[in-house]
């Protein structure tokens, strides 16, 4: 909800409060017409100076502990404030209005103070559940704008990632390695054509899973990157040292093949300088996809698109902590492990 | 006939190799390169070849990118392109963008 709007709610609250009292002037009172009305007006700003007050604090709390699970947190700690505030507030209102009345209505004690003190306790309670109520909403007008766009970017990566199946490039290199292959050394072409048909048979129905198991993913990588060891020859190292136990983690299908693709396309995979690519688990709840950082000499449409894919994917599923990180010799990219 | 092969997947070369022995047993392949570096460090140190193989996806980059770097005087033979290939060419920078 728009800030103003908010503003605009309180202060409406303000002038409630204000006709309500102006109601009770009852004949019997003692005071002037004018004296009512600059009553009116003392109190209307008294209450106002308080409202605005205690939401301003409850605003500013939002500012440094933002986020659901502090909402007990903030709002005590608003409370805790915002009740001393409005005491003192409003006893430098009815100090005012005494002066200004000439009604003994203010008189120092104990009575008083346990009086204001707990009107403070009422007024802070609906002003802050008011304040909270606002910042709720917003809080949830953004989430579900956010994911609106998580959904969107996945279904943009699931098109993609269907696009990429019937995309030609891989087919055709990989045909093309196979074709020299056959005269070459045909029980290598053999081999070729087997790990190929893994390649293909995990594409094609990978589609289908949010989530599948590490193993299977990586037994797919196995065979997706003997293809590409295949056509780089040395220039291709790849190590992949991940625990047995760690099979069983989740992941979501394809996002190894993304990164490895990646890698391949934008470095350099000379033999005299060859692209080396690392998968290990980092820890009982990472993956790490790491290689040396040697970019080729060209302007692709970038890494990013892809990486931004698997981030969104993760987000939707709960688990936002992609890590990338990119040094002048290294780029790595860590996975939360999902069990 | 002198060639020159510029390929960086290693069964292609082996491949073109064979076939161009089958082709014509005059022919001489001087020597082959798989990056634009090694590329460019051969024609500035070696005579012109006959004619020259080039493939565009070099290990470090587009080939094209050796016509920036030296001048190259012997013709090219190139893959043939396919109707996937998106690539366009612009003559007087030498430089491709897919």
């Amino acid at each position: 909800m728009k800030k103003e709007y908010q503003w605009l709610i309180l202060l409406a609250g303000v002038l409630l409060l204000v006709v309500s009292n102006a109601i009770n002037f009852g004949p019997e009172d003692e005071m002037s017409r004018q004296q009512k009305i600059s009553y009116l007006l003392i109190l209307a700003t008294g209450i106002a100076v308080q409202f605005f007050s205690v939401f301003a604090v409850g605003k500013w709390m939002q500012r440094r502990m933002p986020g659901l699970p502090f909402t007990y947190k903030r709002i005590i700690r608003s409370f805790a404030i915002s009740v001393p505030l409005l005491a003192t507030l409003m006893t430098l209102s009815d100090m005012f209005l005494q002066y200004y009345s000439d009604n003994p209505v203010y008189a120092f004690g104990w009575k008083t103070l346990l009086l204001n003190l707990t009107q403070s306790a009422v007024t802070a309670l609906y002003i802050l559940g008011l304040s909270e109520a606002f910042y709720h909403y917003d809080q949830l007008n953004h989430a579900e704008k956010e994911k609106d766009e998580l959904l969107r970017i996945n279904l943009m990566a699931q098109y993609d990632s269907l696009k990429q199946q019937v995309s030609p490039h891989f087919l055709f290199n990989s045909l093309n390695s196979l074709s020299s292959l056959i005269s070459i050394d045909p029980a290598k072409a053999e081999k070729f054509v087997e790990e190929m048909s893994e390649v293909y048979r995990y594409l094609l129905q990978s589609n289908q899973d949010e989530l599948t198991s590490l193993g299977r993913e990586l037994d797919f990588i196995k065979s997706y990157v003997h293809l590409l060891k295949t056509r780089f020859g040395e220039g291709f190292q790849v190590d992949i040292d991940v625990a047995e136990g760690a099979r069983q983690y989740l992941i979501p299908p394809l996002t190894l093949q993304l990164l490895v693709e990646n890698a391949v396309k934008h470095n350099e995979t000379s033999t005299a300088s060859p692209l080396r690519l690392r998968i290990f688990t980092e820890g009982s709840d990472r993956l790490a996809v790491v290689n040396n950082l040697q970019k080729r000499n060209i302007t692709l449409p970038s890494v990013k698109v892809g990486l931004a894919n698997i981030v969104a994917r993760y987000r939707l599923l709960n688990h936002p902590y992609v890590e990338i990180r990119e040094t002048e010799t290294e780029f790595t990219v860590l996975l939360p492990l999902i069990v | 006939m002198t060639l020159f092969i510029i390929e960086d997947e290693y069964l292609g070369l082996e491949r073109l190799v064979k076939l161009l022995g089958e082709v014509d047993a005059g022919l001489t392949v001087l020597g082959h390169a798989e990056s634009i570096k090694s590329a460019v460090q051969w024609l500035q140190h070696n005579p012109i070849p006959d004619l020259i193989f080039m493939d565009i996806e070099l290990a470090d980059g587009q080939c094209f990118e050796i016509f920036n770097q030296v001048d190259v005087r012997a013709p090219i033979v190139l893959p043939p392109l396919t109707t996937n290939t998106r690539c366009t060419l612009s003559r007087s920078t030498a430089s491709t963008t897919c």
